[in-house]
């Protein structure tokens, strides 16, 4: 019988719904949710535990809270966009759902949605974490901690389309999930570092924009210092022989927005010419 | 083509409405190629493939609307149920969610899936995931099927049964494109057969008339007692005898061309001669021969 497909509008949700449901039963989010609970409750019983109490500084409480949530954004990514698009040419499933009247690039977004649906989802329960633990311990709330959960998100949703194109592009899930986790966990870090140690500003690096987020309450620079330039060392106190390159707000949304874009949209044109 | 090699070569085929057509060929002949590229899984580096008439690259979403597939043997989600996935796959298609139930049911109850339609696919032999991709193929009505090896993954029992189905939606008047190695399965179900080597098409017409091509048929006939060498050089003179050769003790494969009349008149006479014939029966299929016949001339 001849009838008329959904709107792309509708069919994105269709895939976003199934998506999700897949998460769900698969149990990632569950896991996830579970990972993210766990370091919370650590940064939280550890120096209770350990008799240290936590610190007098307002500002020094969530910093090392914030120190966690770059990890947990690529874990994130990892177990909800490393194998989004790949898993559909590896475990065949496409060979059901490409012949259905549907465009690859509404499956795709279908699919992106869903896994910053449930990645944003992680990111806020652990913020909120933070926020109502500052809140209870200091009784106050610090606006760039506010901020810094606003960057996060753009981060995930940069790195999620960087994850996706992978995904789009590489032929196995396994490999697909260890090249997106050790790329933004490992490999890009380890750049940042060595430009830095170069004298080189790594302001176009994914990674080193990302670094805003706990960066944006421990460098004061990063909030609107005296415009792009080395940190200069302090010596023994920072640890670090070589001037450090710290992103500003401003730059690093740039940075993180294009990432964003460029990567998603190469993710749709590769995925559309895909072959199976 | 794949790199350098050319899987299609200027293949023009058309399938009027209401055709069932088997798609012939040796591996690697291209035909899921063929399949592949009306499917939009690949795109061709040159030519153009339409469905209903609509360019299945510029608008893939019209060209598959009325449109039911099973592409070599699909993987389903495994955390979902036959129920889920016809309820999926009917929505991307534009299905009321009461139409997809009553429809679901119909199409699992064809291909025998009643009973594991709240199961999840993971749990699922090759056969019964076979099973499940008929089902979404066939869960909106398409006008158009287009079945890669529809039987393949099936017990014995699942072919006959995916035959029968295939045989009704004919019957419907419904456009079948399907490609099989089962000569026999095609010559069952098919009325129209093309057959593709080596990327090029070598013929497309109905099969009464392709049967034509090769009218020598091979008739294997059972006896009581081992014939007799004098027995056996009668036989080699029956009209329209090509060739006879001893099988087993008790089995003759003869090779016979001629009409009914003249088999019939074959038969007779092997009786006449004091066979004690337990059966007579012509083997392989029509289909066989002639596929055989234009392979072999193909690739001269």
């Amino acid at each position: 019988m001849k009838r008329s497909p959904p709107s792309d509008s509708e069919q994105l949700h269709m895939v976003l719904r199934y998506e999700l449901l897949k998460y769900l039963r698969g149990q990632r989010l569950f896991g996830i949710l579970i990972i993210t609970a766990l370091i919370a409750w650590l940064m939280l019983a550890l120096p209770l535990l350990l008799g240290r109490g936590y610190p007098s500084d307002v500002r020094t409480f969530p910093s090392t809270f914030l120190s966690f949530v770059s990890i947990l954004i690529v874990l994130s990514v990892t177990f909800f966009g490393s194998d989004a698009i790949v898993s559909e040419f590896q475990q065949r499933t496409g060979y059901a759902l490409f012949p259905s009247p549907i465009r690859r690039r509404i499956i795709l977004l279908g699919k992106y949605v869903a896994s910053a649906l449930s990645s944003l989802l992680v990111v806020s329960v652990y913020y909120a974490i933070i926020i109502v633990s500052a809140q209870a311990i200091y009784g106050t709330l610090l606006d760039e901690l506010v901020l810094s959960y606003y960057l996060a998100v753009v981060y995930m949703l940069s790195i999620l389309a960087f994850a996706f194109l992978l995904s789009s592009i590489m032929k196995g899930t396994t490999g697909s999930a260890v090249l997106t986790f050790f790329l933004f966990q490992m490999i890009l870090p380890i750049i940042d570092v060595v430009l830095n140690s170069a004298d080189i500003d790594p302001w176009f690096s994914i990674t080193n924009a990302g670094s805003i987020i706990s960066s944006i309450l421990t460098m004061p620079r990063a909030m609107g210092g005296p415009g792009r330039g080395p940190l200069q060392p302090t010596g023994a106190a920072v640890g670090i022989p070589y001037p450090l390159y710290i992103p500003e707000v401003l730059s690093s949304l740039i940075v993180m927005i294009n990432y964003f874009a460029i990567t998603l949209l190469a993710a749709i044109y590769v995925f559309e010419r895909r072959e199976l | 083509m794949y790199n350098s090699f050319v899987a299609l070569d200027n293949l023009n085929l058309k399938v009027e409405g209401g055709v069932c057509l088997g798609f012939l060929g040796p591996n690697g002949a291209g035909k899921t190629t063929t399949i592949k590229i009306l499917t939009t899984l690949i795109k061709p580096t040159s030519g153009k493939a339409y469905l209903n008439g609509i360019d299945v690259s510029s608008d893939p979403k019209a060209a598959l609307s009325d449109v039911g597939a099973v592409v070599e043997t699909p993987e389903f989600y495994s955390y979902l149920t036959p129920n889920e996935m016809l309820s999926y796959l009917g929505e991307l298609r534009g299905m009321a969610s009461n139409e997809i139930s009553e429809r679901g049911r119909e199409v699992l109850d064809e291909v025998k899936l009643t009973e594991w339609a709240d199961k999840p696919i993971g749990s699922f032999s090759r056969g019964m995931k076979q099973r499940v991709a008929l089902a979404q193929a066939l869960l909106h009505d398409p006008a158009i099927l287009i079945l890669d090896e529809p039987t393949s993954g099936l017990d014995p029992r699942g072919m006959h049964e995916v035959r029968e189905i295939i045989k009704t939606l004919k019957e419907k008047g419904k456009t079948v494109f399907m490609s099989s190695h089962l000569l026999s399965e095609v010559q069952e179900v098919c009325d129209t057969v093309a057959l593709l080597d080596r990327g090029r098409l070598i013929v497309c017409d109905k099969i009464e008339n392709l049967s034509k091509i090769s009218p020598v048929k091979k008739i294997e006939v059972r006896a009581l007692v081992a014939p007799t060498d004098s027995q056996l050089d009668h036989i080699c003179r029956f009209t329209g005898v090509r060739s006879v050769k001893q099988t087993g003790s008790q089995v003759l494969l003869i090779e016979f061309e001629g009409d009914e009349d003249s088999m019939a008149e074959l038969h007779n006479g092997l009786l006449g001669l004091g066979l004690k014939m337990t059966s007579f029966k012509p083997t392989g299929s029509d289909l066989e021969g002639m596929y055989l016949e234009i392979i072999a001339e193909s690739v001269r």
